[in-house]
């Protein structure tokens, strides 16, 4: 039986809505009384939606107040004559809703927070050339190493990423190891090597077992020990004489939390390579492009 | 049982809404006022203020709507440089979207303003007898005195209109209770016409069902004795 299934009611009631609007084709009108002669339920649906609708239908319009236009085109006259009360409303106060309100504050705490670590990082930053145990900026050290030569004879290479060398074609090839030669570690792909063409870079100190440049180096646990022995002097450096750096900040608690961090940061990347996001060797992911 | 005017029209279109106004000349009204003439404006408001007044009564109650019309009056004048025809009802659709536009903001302002300074509406009292339903009173339902003015019909339809959501509302507004056409109601709500009916389609039926819950309760009130009260009524 046809007549009884869900979708042909379902089918049959937006029929009746056409009916209501006189929609309705004359086909689909003897479709839908036949079906409604069969189907009691739809039936009495059928009256119940005739009747909620008749009586919205029947409802007559509200007639308003019989002062109100005259009430509106004092208003309008009063709008003519003062423009900036025309399209106004009625509440001069505007209320924002309360997920507004925390977004705006979140956004002007967001701000606020990144112009405070601006201007820290500012001052925490030396203006002189700084070894690599300094607590420097990573990004900062990242972008512009310093020359080979100006190293106070540097712990570990860091092979800066073929992204950071193409900012810095000059510096590119400063990347060394001091640890005994170790083959070059998992070449899985030929990998972008930017050279200065022009003006060669001076040879960085001798050292023993300098790998190629962009290889992933991979220092001895001698190496290992001695970087961490130098970055815990260092640490312990910013943390007992902080007057002695050009900072200006007077923080040196400030100072010995940035600068701990920088080393704990860097001790990390070059004992377990480049982490995600700090790509201080070339990853064998970024060497393929 | 409903009444008989129930009964007569079942089967055949109904015819709804005010009468049509005469618009022909509307385009040389709403030209004149764009040239700032205060007296073709007011000829204007004096033809649609009845509509405006109504959508918005049915919307956001009787409290505000006075208010709310002025309003939508003065903005209409004040966007009236940006108005262009399209049509020769485009200005009342114009209109209409104005409407419209303001009830859906009042009803979000005062949403707003129920949940920063209000208290919940799901949140019980306490009370001696234990936790009872809190009462708040209406914005959108007419005062006793107010009420008195209706008819039987249309205290019926405000109460059942009141517990729709506000598109059921909006939409048996326009179409069933304003009388506009389909088209025009869609250009007013700026959604396809097919859309506009399946909306039409299902306030409706929302309609019928909370119109059953109505008689069901009103027959309820009449038979059962009168129960005492035991709700508070907030302040």
């Amino acid at each position: 039986m046809a007549f009884f299934t869900r979708n042909n009611c379902i089918r049959m009631r937006r029929l009746l809505n056409q009916r209501l609007d006189g929609e309705l084709s004359p086909a689909d009108r003897d479709l839908l009384e036949t079906h409604l002669s069969n189907c009691p339920a739809c039936a009495a649906w059928a009256d119940r939606l005739a009747t909620a609708t008749s009586l919205l239908r029947a409802a007559a319009p509200i007639e308003p107040p019989s002062h109100l236009s005259a009430r509106i085109k004092a208003a309008l006259a009063t709008g003519l004559a003062d423009p900036r009360r025309v399209g106004g409303t009625r509440s001069s106060v505007r209320s924002f809703s309360p997920t507004f309100v925390r977004l705006a504050t979140a956004g002007a705490l967001a701000v606020l927070a990144l112009v405070l670590v601006t201007a820290l990082r500012d001052q925490t930053v030396p203006p002189v050339p700084v070894s690599p145990l300094s607590p420097a900026p990573v990004v900062e050290r990242l972008a512009v190493s310093p020359p080979a030569e100006a190293l106070p004879a540097p712990p570990a290479p860091i092979a800066p990423s073929p992204r950071v060398a193409t900012a810095t074609p000059t510096t590119s090839r400063a990347v060394t190891t001091s640890a005994p030669s170790r083959p070059v570690a998992r070449r899985s792909a030929p990998r972008r090597v930017i050279r200065t063409p022009a003006t060669p870079t001076p040879p960085p100190p001798p050292r023993a077992g300098e790998a190629p440049s962009g290889d992933r180096a991979e220092p001895s646990d001698a190496s290992r020990a001695a970087t961490a022995t130098q970055l815990a002097m260092a640490r312990q450096r910013i943390s007992v004489a902080p007057t002695t750096r050009p900072v200006n900040s007077g923080s040196a608690f400030t100072n010995h939390v940035v600068g701990s961090l920088v080393a704990d940061i860097m001790l990390t990347a070059y004992l377990d390579g480049a982490p995600p996001g700090m790509a201080l060797t070339p990853t064998a992911a970024e060497g393929d492009f | 049982m409903p009444p008989k005017v129930f009964e007569e029209a079942k089967d055949q279109p109904l015819q709804s809404g005010p009468p049509a106004e005469d618009l022909s000349d509307e385009v040389a009204l709403v030209e004149q006022a764009r040239q700032g003439d205060a007296e073709a404006f007011g000829l204007l408001v004096d033809r649609y203020y009845r509509r405006i007044y109504g959508v918005v009564y049915r919307m956001c109650g009787p409290d505000d709507a006075e208010d709310l019309t002025q309003e939508i009056f003065l903005k209409a004048l004040g966007a009236l440089r940006s108005f262009q025809f399209q049509g020769q009802a485009s200005f009342r659709t114009w209109l209409y979207r104005i409407a419209v536009n303001a009830a859906i903001n009042e009803l979000r302002r005062r949403k707003r303003r129920r949940q920063v300074e209000g208290p919940s509406l799901d949140s019980p009292v306490s009370t001696d007898d234990g936790e009872v339903e809190r009462e708040l009173p209406d914005e959108t339902m007419p005062t006793p005195a107010q009420a008195a003015e209706q008819t039987e019909t249309q205290r019926m339809v405000h109460e059942v209109l009141n517990r729709l959501r506000p598109q059921h509302r909006l939409v048996l507004t326009l179409v069933d209770l304003e009388g506009l056409e389909y088209k025009e109601a869609a250009r007013v709500l700026r959604c396809p016409l097919g859309t506009l009916k399946s909306r039409v389609a299902r306030a409706r039926d929302a309609f019928a069902r909370e119109f059953e819950k109505y008689r069901r309760e009103q027959e309820e009130e009449r038979t059962a004795p009168a129960p005492q009260s035991r709700s508070t009524r907030s302040k």
